[in-house]
């Protein structure tokens, strides 16, 4: 099964993919935070059991994994992929994730709240994110009781997420925006309408090749339709401010702005050993490069998909590497996916 | 003064809080306030007077300086502050962690939630989707809100018939509820 990062439509436009996170609590047990071991284990199985005993091809289409019991390393592969979170990695009570086979869905039980409900597709597509989590959600409360106040809507461990317990996030590559510093000056200005910039990793992260996630911050007043609105209205002030912003860069120095998407290429064709970063930042160069006509893109994969690849634990996989050897690993794979082409 | 739910022993803890914008007094003696979940094994601590340290403490202190101050709302007893009956999380936990602890600690902590519910997100009444179990009345009562809001609009229009037919619809809603 094709996994959703592995679609052309990842490195159509400014928006590499949408993203919807629904948080939920069954009423009946104390969120992860103050639950037993016993009660953490009946939360897992009354959720796998109300996704995998549907019927449907929807139901049938995902698999189950116990994440504290699960290798590190393996672990950390998922929280590269945005299957799971770093909070769920770091969780020592039973914890688990449901996924779908083409990983658009991954349904985390015992993270913060009970349940996290996240679905991503690629390019902009918020609406089919947002109504494959709705369907979900409908599925999960068919079998389980959600902890709920007329007032105050679906009640969150964390009074941020309370309400409707949505975050809603576009990535977005903007490395012009990054480069000139503007993404913090636009950051600022986004956070009055409630909307938040983030780096790739959401929360706490810092920003890869010019990745970030655009999400609302608010979840409570507002309607689910009103969340996305909002969002989508910003995503278009963001595209249009990182046009701006590379159309003026190339204009100033058209040979500069070409040398610096070659030398890219040369890097990634060439190099014996490379660091994640720097890998990142030549990808990032490239995909602009492609996307402005500069150049046709040279590798076999999209970016997107190259750049969940070179992340530490993903070039580990093969077995224990020390940092040194994941740089030479790592050059060697993009050496082989840009002459492939 | 006696305590208000046993009737029987003198009432020493005196709580006033503020639930929807409308304030509410109870006067309950050690062992009835203990039952109910307000008091700890230590007793009682005025909430808001407690050592505030961390960032979410002082959201919450600001926001009580704005809108009714800890003298207005607040436990006046030395001692511990509000717990959860259901899951036993104490106010002061949930203001050191900035987490609740289960699904019933919204109804016990409301007072301080609902004006940092405000605060962050402009906002403490929830307008998107209801679940199907636990949402029915409150289904029931959003749509009643909007007939009520068409049959507004159709008496301002003159469109008698229209008003006619959501009047009958509105009151059927209501015999329900």
């Amino acid at each position: 099964m094709a996994k959703w990062y592995e679609s052309p439509k990842v490195d159509q436009g400014i928006v590499i993919s949408s993203r919807v996170r629904l948080a939920r609590n069954l009423k009946k047990y104390p969120f992860p935070i103050r639950m037993k071991k016993e009660e953490a284990e009946a939360v897992i199985q009354q959720v796998k059991d109300a996704v995998i005993n549907d019927r449907t091809p929807l139901g049938q289409s995902f698999h189950f994994y116990q994440v504290d019991t699960m290798p590190a390393g393996e672990k950390r592969m998922m929280v590269e992929s945005h299957v799971i979170s770093p909070v769920l990695l770091q969780q020592q009570k039973p914890c688990a994730v449901l996924v779908k086979d083409d990983e658009t869905v991954s349904i985390m039980i015992n993270e913060e709240d009970h349940i996290r409900i996240q679905t991503i597709f690629p390019g902009e597509d918020i609406d089919q994110a947002w109504d494959l989590a709705d369907k979900l959600d409908n599925l999960i409360e068919e079998t389980v009781e959600y902890a709920y106040n007329e007032h105050v809507g679906y009640i969150t461990a964390c009074p941020t997420n309370m309400g409707t317990g949505l975050r809603a996030s576009f990535m977005v590559h903007v490395p012009s925006l990054e480069a000139t510093g503007q993404i913090n000056n636009l950051s600022q200005a986004l956070s009055k309408f409630g909307i938040t910039v983030r780096g790739i990793y959401g929360e706490g992260s810092a920003s890869l090749g010019g990745i970030y996630q655009v999400s609302n911050q608010i979840t409570l007043g507002q309607s689910e339709e009103e969340i996305l609105k909002n969002l989508k209205n910003a995503i278009h002030l963001v595209k249009d401010q990182e046009q701006k912003v590379r159309k003026a860069i190339r204009e100033r120095d058209e040979v500069g702005y070409e040398d610096r998407i070659y030398r890219a290429l040369g890097v990634l064709q060439n190099a014996r050993k490379i660091s994640a970063q720097e890998a990142a930042d030549c990808l990032s160069l490239l995909r602009e490069g492609a996307q402005e006509g500069v150049l046709a893109w040279k590798a076999s994969k999209p970016m997107y998909e190259l750049f969940i690849a070179i992340q530490p634990c993903h070039m580990q996989k093969d077995g224990q590497k020390m940092a040194a050897e994941r740089d030479v690993a790592r050059a060697s794979y993009l050496r082989a996916v840009f002459h492939e082409k | 003064m006696l305590c208000e739910k046993c009737k029987k022993n003198q009432a020493t803890v005196h709580m006033k809080q503020v639930v929807n914008g409308q304030s509410k007094e109870l006067h309950l003696c050690q062992e009835c306030a203990q039952e109910a979940g307000y008091l700890n094994d230590m007793g009682l601590m005025g909430w808001g007077h407690g050592g505030f340290s961390n960032l979410f403490d002082d959201m919450f202190q600001d926001m009580f300086h704005i809108s009714a101050g800890p003298e207005t709302i607040g436990i006046g007893h030395n001692g511990s502050s509000v717990r959860c009956p259901s899951c036993g999380m104490t106010l002061d936990e949930f203001k050191r962690t900035g987490k609740l602890g289960c699904g019933q600690c919204y109804e016990a902590f409301a007072p301080y939630l609902q004006p940092a519910l405000r605060s962050i997100h402009g906002s403490d009444e929830h307008k998107g989707k209801i679940p199907q179990k636990s949402g029915g009345r409150m289904m029931a009562h959003r749509e009643l809100e909007t007939l009520k809001r068409k049959l507004a609009v159709a008496i301002e229009k003159e469109e008698f018939e229209e008003a006619a037919r959501l009047r009958d619809q509105i009151r059927a809603l209501e015999k329900e509820e």
